[in-house]
């Protein structure tokens, strides 16, 4: 698989899977290829205390109402759409990561087609 | 006067750590969301917190909001570096209210945490466990790693499982 960004070894990890079936992400209006950006890619001089693999995966959530939770949690989020994606084995790899058990890291494969995502909340 | 702070927990991790707990050198408990990312590096509202407090954020028993809108020490902080696990932060100054849109909207919980976590097995062993409850314990161990997400049926399993082990240690006599 070609990824879209720059992974280091054994990233993904062994137990990600490839996705399958509609993932939620808080984005931009307009839509910017940079919401789609991993945290390294976007902040390539921050170094924050996580592993250089997550860093350099996507946030994603399975369910649409985690989605309409965070963007009420975290100010930073707040103003940001929510977009719908259906994901395929040729989109990446995913894992479940962290405390949330509906967030999912996603590391994107040069194949995920952008114009195929809709904006399902303003 | 800047204070140094080591970063211990994210409890919120969204493409890079929207919340998250750090501690002064001498234990005190600070609270840092990420309130705006549109610049070059992510800005953080800080607040101090008591362990109470944070675990009643934890607990789903206090908002967000209620926590940064009446800091315990009604005071807040602004984050001015972050290096890894090391964050310095200061205070800002002349300030007797955050504006809203710094702010958590009221009503927002934490979200719920995953149930099978690491930390519960620390006291028990999770093979114990699995036979306890008729269940393959490569599935259990997937379950609290997070590689596969079990059903409210499964864990009520694990559940009774575990207090079925817990009831058998009670009741052990030593002497």
């Amino acid at each position: 698989m070609k990824w879209f960004e720059e992974l280091p070894p054994d990233c993904p990890p062994s137990d990600a899977m490839p996705p399958n079936g509609t993932f939620y992400r808080l984005g931009s209006i307009p839509l910017d290829a940079s919401d789609f950006w991993s945290h390294r890619k976007r902040f390539p001089e921050k170094a924050f205390k996580a592993s250089e693999c997550i860093v350099r995966s996507v946030s994603i959530l399975d369910i649409v109402e985690d989605a309409i939770e965070l963007r009420q949690l975290l100010p930073a989020m707040h103003s940001k759409p929510i977009y719908q994606v259906e994901l395929s084995s040729k989109d990446g790899m995913v894992l479940q990561t962290g405390s949330n058990i509906h967030h999912f890291s996603w590391w994107r494969s040069t194949e995920f087609d952008l114009s195929t995502i809709q904006i399902i909340e303003k | 006067m800047k204070i140094n702070l080591t970063v211990l927990e994210t409890l919120i991790w969204y493409d890079y750590p929207q919340l998250f707990v750090a501690k002064d050198p001498i234990g005190g408990l600070y609270l840092c969301l990420a309130t705006d990312d549109s610049g070059e590096t992510p800005e953080y509202l800080v607040i101090a917190i008591s362990a109470e407090r944070l675990q009643a954020l934890r607990l789903r028993k206090i908002d967000l909001f209620s926590a940064f809108a009446e800091p315990e020490l009604g005071a807040w902080y602004k984050l001015v570096s972050i290096e890894e696990s090391f964050v310095v932060i200061e205070p800002m100054l002349g300030v007797s209210m955050v504006p809203t849109n710094l702010l958590p909207k009221p009503g927002a919980y934490l979200p719920q945490q995953a149930i099978l976590l690491p930390e519960t097995f620390e006291a028990v062993k999770i093979g114990a466990v699995a036979k306890e409850a008729g269940m393959n314990p490569t599935l259990l161990r997937q379950y609290i790693s997070g590689t596969k997400r079990p059903s409210t049926e499964q864990l009520r399993r694990v559940q009774d499982a575990i207090h079925r082990v817990g009831e058998r240690l009670i009741q052990l006599r030593l002497v």
